[in-house]
């Protein structure tokens, strides 16, 4: 479980009260809609723009999966009871740093720094204001901590089968951290959710090839098959992945599949008792009501873009190897195989984990446009689960290390890029994205060449530049008309310094 | 590990003991702010500037207003940052302002913080 804890923690540092998106109000309501048979009253989104729930039998829903808040209610249920003794945000505040103190307690040289740090913020910490719906948004979040956390930790022992304990634990790390899953973790979208089953999926179908228990492939269909109460096109998509990866590989074990109706099953009964229809709530939204929350985007504009979502800049959306340079080191393995024709060399699990990816860009392509690079959101979040097949192959072909030492230069990353970010955003901001993209390309380039260098290790601390994204999100939150902060009281006080200095500088 | 477990066990207590106290520890700050006027001339209002003294729990000022009926003038968001300022309303004769200063939206409402009444 080390890596979970030391994931977990690592973001429950950087937890804040702020939104990025519209629909994550929406998604509160829904929290707060489970008291009231998943009714949600629009009337208390003011400030909302655009009008995505839809209506039917003459009440209001939103058109996103509720398993992810009706999994933060209990959350939601325990911060409101704790609100009653003390401030729930100072529980929030104190856990990480007194995690890190008994993680350290093993290295000699953190120990005094975890001590500061938690000291820090015992003595920097400042009441969050507690808006109406604080505990549901910290719950939201705090649902999707668990859930990447435990993502991380399957990911980490599916890599530990296929290379040594420290590539593992590296990959683990940087799957967090040098994607965007880490900034879909601290939002209260449902994508940390859909990844941790996808990553269970994986998981079991690994464990199935292995041992050749079918039990296994039992599980993984019938994940498949919940995948569609989560988000309905994942569900589609791996669960077509799985029919076809069988029918090509091992047609005598189609027959396991039909536990992919088993798992739907929560997701239909739950559709035909509060819709009367039994499907998916993305579904109902978009088809059975005056909502197209998603449209597909003509051949054209399909084509024209799909460069775009390998490389390059899109109205604010970064092409995947510009959020995530790190993945620019597969290029000349990728060269390298298609010279050698080695592609018939991947073990079964390879090639599923290939074959998942190609049918979720094949899929999700014609519907990038309308529903990521117009809503202007910095990454293509509907990709997200080739993520998890890009960090395996980059953990067992680079092997990547990322180690203490080089721990400065992660957190010189961080920092700069916040000063940075603070100072100039509010100004600069569509040259600050000019300058990600300079920055991006630079790292591309050293990631294609990253085992020319000694000192790898280093080289990959350069990876963790994509926490940038999720840091300039919350700070834009400071300079809004919002009450945005980190609950670290270190961190909130430093971006407040930050802001000071900008408005010295004004 | 027995030493893993006692100190989290002493930081478990720690963290119980400050989150209990927590509401007589920590104060809930708001934002507090310092007011100046310029002199301004004759029958004209004077100008009318805010700065941040304290930082509290917001750290937004979203809008302020100063009043006199039926004239009113408005200074747009400003941020505690920086120094808001109002410009000057001319009229005649003298009256009672009433500066309200609204520090931060929430997410579905807009508390007024903070009001401050000046004879002028």
């Amino acid at each position: 479980m080390r890596v979970f804890i030391v994931v977990f923690l690592s973001l429950l540092l950087f937890l804040n009260n702020g939104f990025l998106l519209n629909d994550e109000m929406l998604v509160v309501q829904q929290v707060k809609s489970i008291e009231n048979g998943f009714k949600i009253n629009v009337e208390e989104l003011v400030g909302y723009t655009g009008t995505p729930w839809f209506e039917i039998n003459g009440s209001r829903y939103a058109p996103f999966s509720y398993l992810l808040p009706v999994l933060a209610y209990p959350i939601y249920g325990v911060l409101l009871y704790l609100n009653n003794f003390g401030y729930p945000d100072l529980l929030l505040a104190l856990i990480p740093p007194a995690g890190f103190i008994i993680l350290s307690l093993k290295i000699k040289r953190c120990r005094g720094l975890s001590f500061a740090f938690f000291a820090g913020c015992v003595l920097l910490f400042r009441p969050v204001y507690l808006f109406e719906d604080w505990a549901a948004i910290f719950a939201l979040k705090l649902v999707n901590i668990l859930a990447t956390s435990l993502t991380a930790e399957i990911m980490f022992r599916i890599f530990k089968e296929e290379t040594d304990e420290n590539s593992a634990l590296s990959s683990a790390i940087l799957l967090t951290f040098a994607t965007p899953l880490a900034y879909w973790t601290l939002s209260a979208k449902l994508h940390a959710l859909t990844l941790l089953t996808i990553a269970t999926i994986f998981y079991s179908l690994k464990r199935h090839l292995k041992s050749n228990d079918d039990r296994y492939l039992l599980l993984a269909s019938f994940l498949s098959g919940f995948c569609f109460f989560l988000r309905a096109m994942d569900g589609l998509i791996i669960s077509a992945s799985i029919i076809l990866w069988l029918i090509i590989f091992k047609r005598e074990k189609l027959i396991y599949t039909a536990s992919i109706a088993l798992g739907y099953l929560p997701c239909a009964l739950f559709g035909y008792l509060v819709f009367g229809i039994p499907l998916p709530v993305e579904v109902v939204g978009n088809v059975f009501s005056n909502v197209t929350y998603v449209k597909a985007s003509t051949l054209n504009e399909t084509l024209f873009m799909t460069p775009l979502v390998l490389f390059g800049l899109n109205n604010n959306t970064f092409g995947i190897l510009n959020y995530s340079p790190i993945l620019a080191s597969l290029v000349l393995p990728l060269i390298g195989a298609i010279n050698k024709k080695s592609f018939y060399h991947l073990n079964e699990f390879e090639k599923f984990l290939l074959f998942f990816t190609f049918m979720c860009i094949l899929l999700y392509l014609p519907y990038l446009k309308v529903g990521v690079v117009d809503t202007g959101v910095r990454d293509y979040r509907f990709l997200l689960p080739i993520y998890l097949t890009l960090m395996y192959f980059i953990a067992v072909r680079i092997k990547p290390e990322i180690a203490l030492s080089s721990a400065l230069m992660s957190l010189s990353c961080f920092l700069i890029s916040m000063i940075v970010v603070s100072i100039l955003l509010h100004q600069f901001l569509e040259k600050i994205y000019l300058g990600i993209l300079v920055i991006s390309i630079i790292l591309n380039i050293v990631f294609v060449f990253i085992n020319r260098f000694e000192r790898r290790e280093e080289v990959f601390s350069l990876a963790f530049f994509s926490t940038v994204f999720f840091v300039s999100g919350v700070i834009m939150g400071y300079f809004s008309p919002y009450d945005i902060h980190f609950t670290n009281p270190i961190l909130n006080s430093f971006v407040e310094i930050l802001m000071w200095i900008h408005g010295s500088f004004i | 590990m027995e030493k893993e477990i006692l100190v989290g066990v002493l930081l478990f207590i720690s963290v119980a003991m400050l989150f209990l106290f927590s509401r007589s520890i920590y104060t809930l700050e708001h934002t507090a702010v310092e007011i100046e006027f310029s002199n301004g001339s004759e029958n004209c209002s004077p100008e009318v500037f805010v700065r941040p003294k304290r930082l509290g729990i917001e750290n937004v000022i979203s809008s302020c207003v100063v009043q006199r009926e039926p004239f009113y003038a408005n200074c747009t968001a400003a941020k505690l940052y920086g120094i808001s300022k109002l410009d000057h309303v001319c009229l005649n004769g003298s009256a009672t302002w009433h500066l309200d200063l609204y520090a931060k939206h929430t997410l579905f409402r807009v508390p007024k913080i903070e009001l401050e009444n000046r004879t002028l």
